[in-house]
C-alpha cells in the first residue's frame, strides 16, 4: 500500500469524522474498488455482494466517531469488512458455502476437463478458482493482490501472525497454480 | 501461467469490477446524511434544552443546576425550621413520652401495706333517685352513679375469717420456703393461722417456721400438755403448711393422731 494513500486515508477520515462530507467522498473513491473486489471473490451468495459493500460502509459511517488516527485506516476497513463478512456467512450457514464451493469446483472441472478452448478466458478461470479457495486463504490471497496489503497488515486484519499470513498466501498461491496448470 | 508473475498479473487484469454508481450513491449520500443528523442532534438538544428551563426541568450537570441545589437546599432549611427540627433530641422525647399521664404507675417496689391491701376497692352502685323533685323536671327517671366505699369491718372476727381464706388457700399447694418466711413477718399471717377467738393472741417467733417435723411435734406436744391448745393448734396449722401429712413418717403420724386426741379432749372438756 502506497505511504502517502495511507496517510491520506487517516487524514480524510479524521476530517470525515469532524463533518467533511468531501473528505469521505475522496475516501470512498480511493477504497471503493479494492474493497468491492475483495468481497466479490469471496463468493457471497446470491448476489448480496452490493448490499454487504454497503453495510460495511454504512459501519464505518457509525463508526466514524470511535476511529484513531494511531489505527491505519486500510486495516480499520478491512478488520471491519472481515467481520461483517463473518457475519454473513454465518447467517447463510457453512453448508452453504460448502455447496457453493463444490457446485463452482464440478463448474471449473466440466468446463476445464471437457472443453478448455470453449472456456472464453483463463482469467475468469482464475477467479472462479479463488472462489474455491479455503477461506482463510481466499482472504489472504486477496487482502495482498486486492488491498495491497504487505504480511503485518494482512495478520492485524486477520487477527494472525504475519508468519501465518504468508504462509496462507503461499498456499492459495500453490493451489490456484494446481489448479491452472492442470487446465 | 506456472510462473507467479504470470498469475498476478493475470488476476490484475481480471480485476477491474467496480460497485455500480448508484451504490456510489447511496453510500456518499448515506455519509452526508449521517453528517446532518448529528447537526440537527446537536440542535434539537440545544431546543430541548430551552424547552426544559421553560418548562422547569432541570438537567443535572448544566448550569442551571447551582440553582436547583440551592433552592433544595433553601426548601430542606425552611422545612426543618418551620417544625423546629434543628432542636430535636430522642432521650427529652423519650422522656417526655415516659411522664405522659397514661404511662403512669405506682413504681414496683413501693411497700403497701397490709391494710390497704386488704382493703376493698370502690364498687360502683347504680342508685335511682326518683324522688328527686329538683331533676324531674330534665330527666324523672335520672340514674345516678355513686361511688360507694365498702364498709369495712375492723373487728377481729372479720379479719380472721379473710386471714382463714388465706390460709386454705395456702394449704392446697406446697408453699416455697422463702414465701413462707415472707409470711411469717407479716401480722396478717400470725392472725390467720390463729383460731376464731379474738381474744387469743399468738405471737410466733421468727425462725420457727423452720422447725422440722419432730421438733414441731414435740412444740405442740407441749402446749397441749401444758394446756395451750390454742398454740398448739396453730403449731399444727404451721406444720401441715410446711410438711404435709403424707410426707410424715408413721411415728410421726402416730404422734400426730395423739396431739389430735388430746386436743379433742382437752376442747371437750371446756364445752363442758
Amino acid at each position: 500500500m502506497d505511504t502517502s494513500l495511507s496517510t491520506s486515508s487517516e487524514a480524510l477520515m479524521l476530517a470525515y469524522a469532524k463533518g467533511s462530507a468531501d473528505a469521505f467522498t475522496k475516501l470512498y473513491v480511493l477504497h471503493k474498488a479494492p474493497l468491492f473486489r475483495f468481497l466479490l471473490r469471496q463468493g457471497i451468495q446470491n448476489g448480496r455482494t452490493d448490499e454487504v459493500f454497503q453495510e460495511i460502509w454504512l459501519k464505518v459511517i457509525k463508526a466514524r466517531d470511535s476511529y484513531q488516527s494511531t489505527a491505519r485506516f486500510q486495516t480499520w476497513l478491512y478488520s471491519i469488512a472481515r467481520n461483517h463478512l463473518i457475519d454473513e456467512f454465518r447467517k447463510q450457514g457453512k453448508t452453504v458455502e460448502i455447496e457453493l464451493q463444490e457446485s463452482l469446483t464440478e463448474d471449473l472441472r466440466s468446463k476445464t476437463v471437457e472443453d478448455s478452448i470453449d472456456y472464453d478466458s483463463k482469467k475468469q478461470q482464475l477467479i472462479a478458482n479463488i472462489k474455491v479457495l479455503p477461506f482463510e486463504q481466499r482472504e489472504a490471497f486477496l487482502l495482498k493482490h486486492e488491498a495491497g496489503m504487505n504480511n503485518e497488515d494482512i495478520a492485524i486484519v486477520t487477527g494472525t501472525t504475519a508468519e501465518t499470513a504468508k504462509s496462507r498466501v503461499r498456499y492459495a498461491m500453490n493451489q490456484l497454480k494446481k489448479q491452472l496448470g492442470g487446465s | 501461467m506456472s510462473h507467479p508473475n504470470d498469475l498476478e498479473s493475470a488476476y490484475k487484469a481480471a480485476s477491474n469490477e467496480q460497485p455500480s454508481n448508484e451504490v456510489d450513491q447511496l453510500i456518499i449520500q448515506a455519509a452526508t446524511d449521517a453528517l446532518n443528523t448529528v447537526v440537527n442532534e446537536n440542535e434539537s438538544t440545544e431546543i430541548k434544552d430551552k424547552r426544559n428551563v421553560i418548562k422547569g426541568r432541570f438537567r443535572f450537570g448544566q448550569w442551571q443546576t447551582p440553582f436547583s441545589m440551592a433552592a433544595a437546599a433553601l426548601f430542606t432549611v425552611s422545612f426543618l425550621t418551620t417544625y423546629d427540627l434543628w432542636q430535636f433530641n430522642d432521650e427529652d422525647f423519650v422522656e417526655e413520652s415516659l411522664q405522659s399521664p397514661l404511662l403512669e404507675s405506682k413504681p414496683f417496689d413501693k411497700k403497701i401495706s397490709e391494710d390497704e391491701a386488704l382493703k376493698p376497692a370502690p364498687t360502683v352502685t347504680l342508685s335511682q333517685e326518683a324522688d328527686n323533685t329538683k331533676d324531674q323536671a330534665i330527666s324523672p327517671n335520672m340514674i345516678t352513679v355513686q361511688a360507694v366505699e365498702k364498709s369495712i369491718d375492723d373487728s377481729d372476727d372479720e379479719i380472721v375469717v379473710t386471714g382463714r381464706r388465706i390460709a386454705r388457700k395456702k394449704a392446697r399447694r406446697t408453699p416455697k420456703r422463702e414465701a413462707i418466711n415472707s409470711l411469717n413477718d407479716s401480722e396478717v399471717f400470725s392472725k390467720a393461722v390463729a383460731s376464731p377467738s379474738s381474744e387469743t393472741k399468738i405471737n410466733i417467733k421468727s425462725g420457727n417456721l423452720n422447725l422440722g417435723i419432730s421438733q414441731r411435734l414435740a412444740l405442740i406436744e407441749s402446749d397441749v400438755n401444758n394446756d395451750k391448745v390454742e398454740n398448739a393448734k396453730a403449731e399444727i396449722a404451721i406444720l401441715l403448711n410446711q410438711h404435709p401429712l403424707s410426707t410424715f413418717s408413721k411415728h410421726q403420724r402416730d404422734r400426730f393422731d395423739n396431739i389430735n386426741t388430746k386436743i379433742q379432749l382437752a376442747q371437750n372438756k371446756e364445752q363442758k
